[in-house]
């Protein structure tokens, strides 16, 4: 075992796994007339957008994308809490009868995933909502499934996953160190 | 006579806010010259008291100071949330004490519809001073005032509602007074704060009015750069919607004519709505002198609800077009006018209906409001109607909450007389409608809970057994050597089953452990229905008051008979973090027939059971179904529209 940080996808590496869940979830969600993306902040909006690309590419189909924001409401929050949405919450259409896919780089405890249950209820009464994530490295909290995954890591790992994006890290990889 | 209640500022006929409005520029004019004491004591030896379980200087101050000019007197308590509220004293019993008191009850509360579950049980008009993020009038009727005392009218007058729209009652009832009274109305959004859909879905409906949308960028613009916001010619009574690109406002500019902005209507991010301190990087639309500089703007008034937290420059306090300070001043006058309308209609202490009576406790069961902040959600409500439907041409239905406003679909409707259910599609409209005509209409959120309320489906296939007694018996041992596996301290272990079915599920694997093991272990019961409280209690037996389980830094295994689209599993869960921050959650479930509609994935199964979507499973229990042994039966659903 070694403890330098491993690359464990590149940037192509990124950009194949973002057009399998983009094909993924057209294959899915094919017949759906009402499919929306929303991306948790910040890294997960990222990724929502480049699958919405892909899937216009794809399907010639244009894809809404919103963004919730989580961060009151992460792990180290305490004191539960009633009123669910984060400042930067930005779903600037109807997600009422909608198949919502929630887009996340790392899948977890699968708290995160929880709160955004929460929120996504609190804006309208989407018909489902399913999970997509660039990493799913196991060890769950809650009792939450990825319906599309792009990379699995075990959860053995003890390593932790960096997920960095262009647009604000400057360059495509997810990392283990 | 039933009491005068002012839940909503649509319980004000126009008449009437006219009225109000004429009548507190009396009592203005008699509050300037009090020492001559001119003020109308049309309240002496009346008492009003004023309930506050939000905090609020301004508005609970006007309301007493109102009160004492008219001559009447103040009782108040001075922190509903310390005091009856936490002995767990519902709001329905607060209010039926309180209102024994006082001859008028000012209300302010933190769930939506609040205001009008104590005006089931008050004896005495409500005021409602706000209800969560649902109704303000009063506040209202202030900004109707102070506008029409500054621009002489309120027809045809254009507003710019600029701020935190999504969150501010403010803000939601002010548009819709405005959209009432025909003025024009632009709307100033910070980004994610919009209006809510419904809201601007509702003012199109009830007005035939579409305000228009700026951006905060949009009103330096204004101020820098153009003279006046501007008509578009081809819809003379709409604003054109800007767009943040210059070429669309240049162009725009190009073909419109310009008016003035009457009036600019601050509001403060709603901080206690949203539970956050930072607003790092929220593009919020803040005014100062510079902004008022305009010639444009030189009969622009300047609005705020109060208090203000920096969007607002204190430079501007001294302009005379800065309207805020008599804004807040204007709640004295204005709230002695209404609460004059209000006594003076009471005829007699309101002792409440036979029919009233008759209703409480009548039907339990029903749909819950979609709404997680609304009252209905956290405190029984004995009301039989708590919706209105609303009709769409196209046959869609929904219920609109009577106590918060909030739409919630139609998911499943019955027969009281034939106790038989359908679940709803449009084209059975029909029914619907027929069996409100005959007051044999019941509506329920979910299949399950007609069939727990011992209705039938419309028409049943044949059953089908799937497990046997022995088999449940068995499965329920497998589940508990599972969660057993997987625990490695039982005190920090709790059991959590979903009423009905998974409680008593929940109930005999706590047996088991408890068999197995030595030791009890913690158990408790959650109706996602009901406010989603996890009390320690067996299964049948009614809510007592009293501590509930702690959810804390504790593993918890939630326990439900059926997972199917996971909405159950998904509140439960909700409800559990409700309660605290657990160090796990699980979920154990009899059976999992798939079609799951959320990402969640049952930790333990006893059972995984394909299914098509028309089936139905039934968990049969002894103690719930009163049936000799245990059995899971499934059986078809046949599709009432096919059976019509």
């Amino acid at each position: 075992m070694t403890d330098a940080p491993a690359i464990l996808l590149d940037g192509d590496a990124i950009g194949r796994a973002v057009a399998r869940l983009a094909h993924q979830i057209l294959e899915r969600d094919r017949a759906v007339a009402h499919l929306v993306l929303v991306g948790v902040r910040s890294r997960g909006v990222q990724l929502a957008h480049r699958i919405a690309r892909k899937i216009e590419e794809l399907a010639a189909r244009g894809v809404p994308v919103g963004a919730i924001d989580i961060t009151p409401y992460r792990d180290d929050v305490e004191e539960p809490r009633d009123r669910i949405e984060g400042p930067e919450t930005d779903v600037a259409f109807s997600i009422d009868d909608a198949v919502v896919v929630l887009v996340d780089d790392v899948l977890s405890t699968g708290r995160t995933v929880r709160v955004a249950l929460d929120v996504l209820g609190g804006l309208g009464r989407p018909h489902a909502i399913q999970v997509a994530v660039l990493v799913d490295r196991g060890n769950r909290e809650v009792p939450i499934r990825a319906d599309f995954v792009g990379q699995n890591v075990p959860a053995t790992e003890s390593r932790r996953v960096h997920v960095r994006v262009r647009e604000l890290d400057g360059r495509d990889e997810v990392a283990l160190a | 006579m039933r009491a005068r209640h002012v839940l909503a500022i649509a319980d004000l006929s126009d008449e009437e806010i006219e009225s109000i409005l004429r009548r507190a520029e009396e009592m203005e004019a008699a509050l300037e010259k009090r020492d001559a004491g001119q003020a109308p004591k049309s309240a002496v030896g009346r008492i009003m008291a004023t309930l506050f379980y939000e905090p609020s200087t301004r508005t609970r101050l006007s309301f007493e100071a109102a009160m004492w000019r008219l001559g009447g007197a103040v009782i108040s308590a001075s922190d509903m949330k310390s005091s009856s509220a936490s002995k767990g004293e519902t709001l329905a019993d607060t209010a039926k004490v309180v209102s024994s008191y006082a001859d008028v009850l000012v209300l302010r509360h933190f769930w939506d519809g609040a205001a009008r579950v104590a005006a089931e049980h008050a004896d005495v008009p409500i005021i409602n001073a706000g209800d969560g993020s649902h109704e303000h009038p009063t506040q209202t009727l202030c900004d109707l005032y102070t506008l029409k005392r500054a621009k002489g009218t309120l027809r045809g007058i254009t507003v710019a509602i600029g701020g935190d729209l999504k969150r501010g009652r403010t803000a939601h009832s002010l548009v819709r007074a405005l959209a009432r009274f025909k003025a024009n109305i632009v709307i100033i959004p910070a980004r994610g704060m919009e209006f809510p859909d419904w809201l601007l879905q509702k003012v199109a409906e009830e007005y035939g009015y579409r305000p228009t949308v700026a951006r905060p960028g949009d009103l330096k613009a204004l101020a820098r750069d153009v003279n006046a916001l501007y008509l578009a010619p081809a819809r003379p009574h709409q604003l054109t919607l800007f767009t943040d690109t210059e070429f669309d406002l240049q162009e725009r500019l190009a073909e419109a004519e310009p008016i003035t902005l009457d009036a600019l209507y601050m509001t403060r991010p709603q901080r206690e709505r949203r539970d956050d301190t930072t607003d790092d990087g929220v593009e919020y639309l803040r005014v100062d002198t510079d902004t008022f500089q305009d010639p444009a703007m030189r009969h622009t008034v300047l609005m705020h609800p109060l208090p203000r937290t920096g969007e607002i420059s204190s430079a501007l306090d001294r302009d005379p077009r800065a309207l805020y300070f008599r804004q807040a001043a204007s709640g004295v006058p204005v709230r002695m006018a209404l609460v004059e309308m209000v006594l003076a209609e009471r005829v007699g202490r309101d002792v409440g209906s036979p029919s009233a009576r008759a209703e409480r406790g009548a039907m339990r069961v029903g749909p819950r409001c979609g709404n997680p902040n609304c009252i209905t959600r956290r405190e029984e409500v004995q009301s039989e109607r708590r919706f209105r439907f609303h009709r769409e041409p196209a046959g869609r239905a929904h219920l609109v909450c009577l106590y918060c406003d909030h739409e919630t679909r139609i998911q499943v409707i019955g027969n009281r007389r034939s106790k038989h259910f359908h679940v709803y599609e449009e084209p059975m409209y029909g029914y619907l409608d027929a069996w409100l005509r005959d007051d044999a209409l019941v509506i329920f959120d979910s299949v399950k809970q007609a069939e727990e309320a011992a209705y039938k489906s419309y028409k049943l296939g044949p059953q089908k057994s799937i497990m046997t007694a022995q088999e449940i018996a068995n499965a329920i041992a497998e589940l508990t050597d599972a969660i057993l596996r997987d625990t490695s301290e039982l005190k920090d272990l709790v059991i959590v089953g979903v009423r009905m079915a998974g409680a008593f599920l929940a109930h005999r694997i706590a047996e088991r452990i408890h068999a197995l093991r030595g030791a009890a272990v913690d158990l408790g019961v959650l109706d996602v229905q009901n406010g989603g409280d996890v009390v320690p209690r067996w299964p049948g037996a009614p809510a007592t008051p009293g501590p509930n389980v702690t959810i804390a830094n504790r593993h918890v295994v939630i326990v439900d008979d059926v997972i199917n689209s996971g909405w159950t599993a998904k509140d439960a869960l909700s409800c559990v973090w409700r309660a605290g921050r657990p160090l796990s959650a699980r979920l154990a479930v009899l059976i999992d027939r798939g079609h799951r509609q959320l990402p969640l994935k049952p930790t333990y199964v006893g059972k995984h059971l394909p299914t098509a979507p028309h089936e139905r499973v039934r968990v049969r229990l002894r103690e719930l179904d009163r049936e000799h042994r245990d059995r899971v039966v499934i059986y078809s659903y046949v599709d009432p529209k096919a059976a019509a």
